[in-house]
């Protein structure tokens, strides 16, 4: 056993990392359009083996220690060639949109005032605001970087309540507990989902009723034993 | 416990327009399991999109559980749950 065995170690993330094949919008989009700092880059003559391509990594701050990296490898020619997507993946025509948009990068900032600040930067540039849109309990902006990563910039209607995060756990426990069955959709990880709130939904509202608001308050947010 | 069919909706400030209505509605009771709203009934229940004043985003992500009922609509329109 180690003391450190039941603990949530991780502390966000150090980097993201994606191929470019266009550096300087690359640079034009993160650095010169959004303010995102340079804070390393690494020119590297191959990486091991003798058929790598000379490559430059580099790295943009995107707040909270975080950042967003890209590899450009010299004399490469991109590798996808579907008509949606982006330098690293493509798709054909007849993928869905909403597929292939499922996958994105999304940056928080703390306020409305400073989501509308990169609103107008975006809708200066070359690389506009496509969508702006008020989800559950977030609201986002959306476009597509030179690469055609899709970049969201999201910030928070309200916080998180501490029922939401029970309703998640719920919710997760019972997709794992159905997925795996034949057909199973919605309905089925609905009726799971009522199983586990019957279980469960009582004894952790007085589980809440217990712990000391300012307790909550200081505590780090961990995972919840649902 | 009684024998009444059950839908659960998570109560979060988003979700309180679509309890209030179910609420209103005849033959319906709303009750509490947790932070649960749970709309109880004996007859199939249909609430009115358009009175709940729910966002989208809100309307398509309120239901939490089912027990006892399945869902027959859930669009633009209503979430309509009747017998399974």
């Amino acid at each position: 056993m180690s003391q450190l065995d039941d603990q949530h170690l991780v502390r966000g993330v150090d980097h993201a990392a994606f191929p470019t094949f266009d550096p300087v919008g690359t640079v034009h989009f993160y650095r010169d359009t959004l303010g995102f700092p340079v804070v390393h880059s690494i020119c590297a003559a191959g990486w091991g083996s003798d058929d790598h391509p000379d490559f430059i990594h580099f790295f943009f701050d995107i707040g909270g220690g975080d950042r967003v990296a890209f590899f450009y490898y010299f004399g490469l020619e991109p590798l996808s060639e579907g008509s949606k997507g982006d330098v690293y993946a493509s798709f054909g025509d007849d993928t869905p949109d909403w597929f292939v948009r499922s996958r994105h990068l999304a940056l928080h900032v703390d306020s409305e005032e400073h989501m509308l600040e990169y609103r107008r930067r975006l809708d200066d540039s070359k690389w506009p605001v496509e969508m702006q849109i008020q989800h559950e309990t977030i609201e986002s902006i959306y476009t597509h970087d030179p690469n055609g990563y899709m970049v969201e910039i999201t910030r928070a209607l309200r916080p998180v309540t501490p029922q939401e995060d029970l309703d998640a756990n719920l919710t997760i426990n019972a997709l794992v507990d159905i997925a795996n069955e034949p057909g199973a959709g919605m309905d089925a990880l609905l009726v799971r989902k009522a199983e586990l709130i019957v279980q469960r939904a009582e004894e952790w509202e007085r589980e809440q009723a217990e712990v000391p608001a300012t307790a909550l308050e200081a505590s780090p947010k961990g995972p919840v034993h649902a | 416990m009684n024998g009444r069919r059950r839908l659960f909706i998570l109560d979060v400030p988003e979700n309180e327009a679509i309890a209030s209505v179910a609420r209103d509605l005849p033959n319906v009771e709303v009750n509490k399991i947790g932070p649960y709203f749970v709309v109880e009934s004996d007859v199939p229940v249909s609430i009115d999109r358009r009175a709940t004043g729910v966002r989208h985003a809100v309307w398509y992500s309120c239901v939490a559980g089912l027990a006892g009922w399945r869902i027959v609509q859930w669009d633009k329109d209503a979430l309509r749950v009747g017998e399974r």
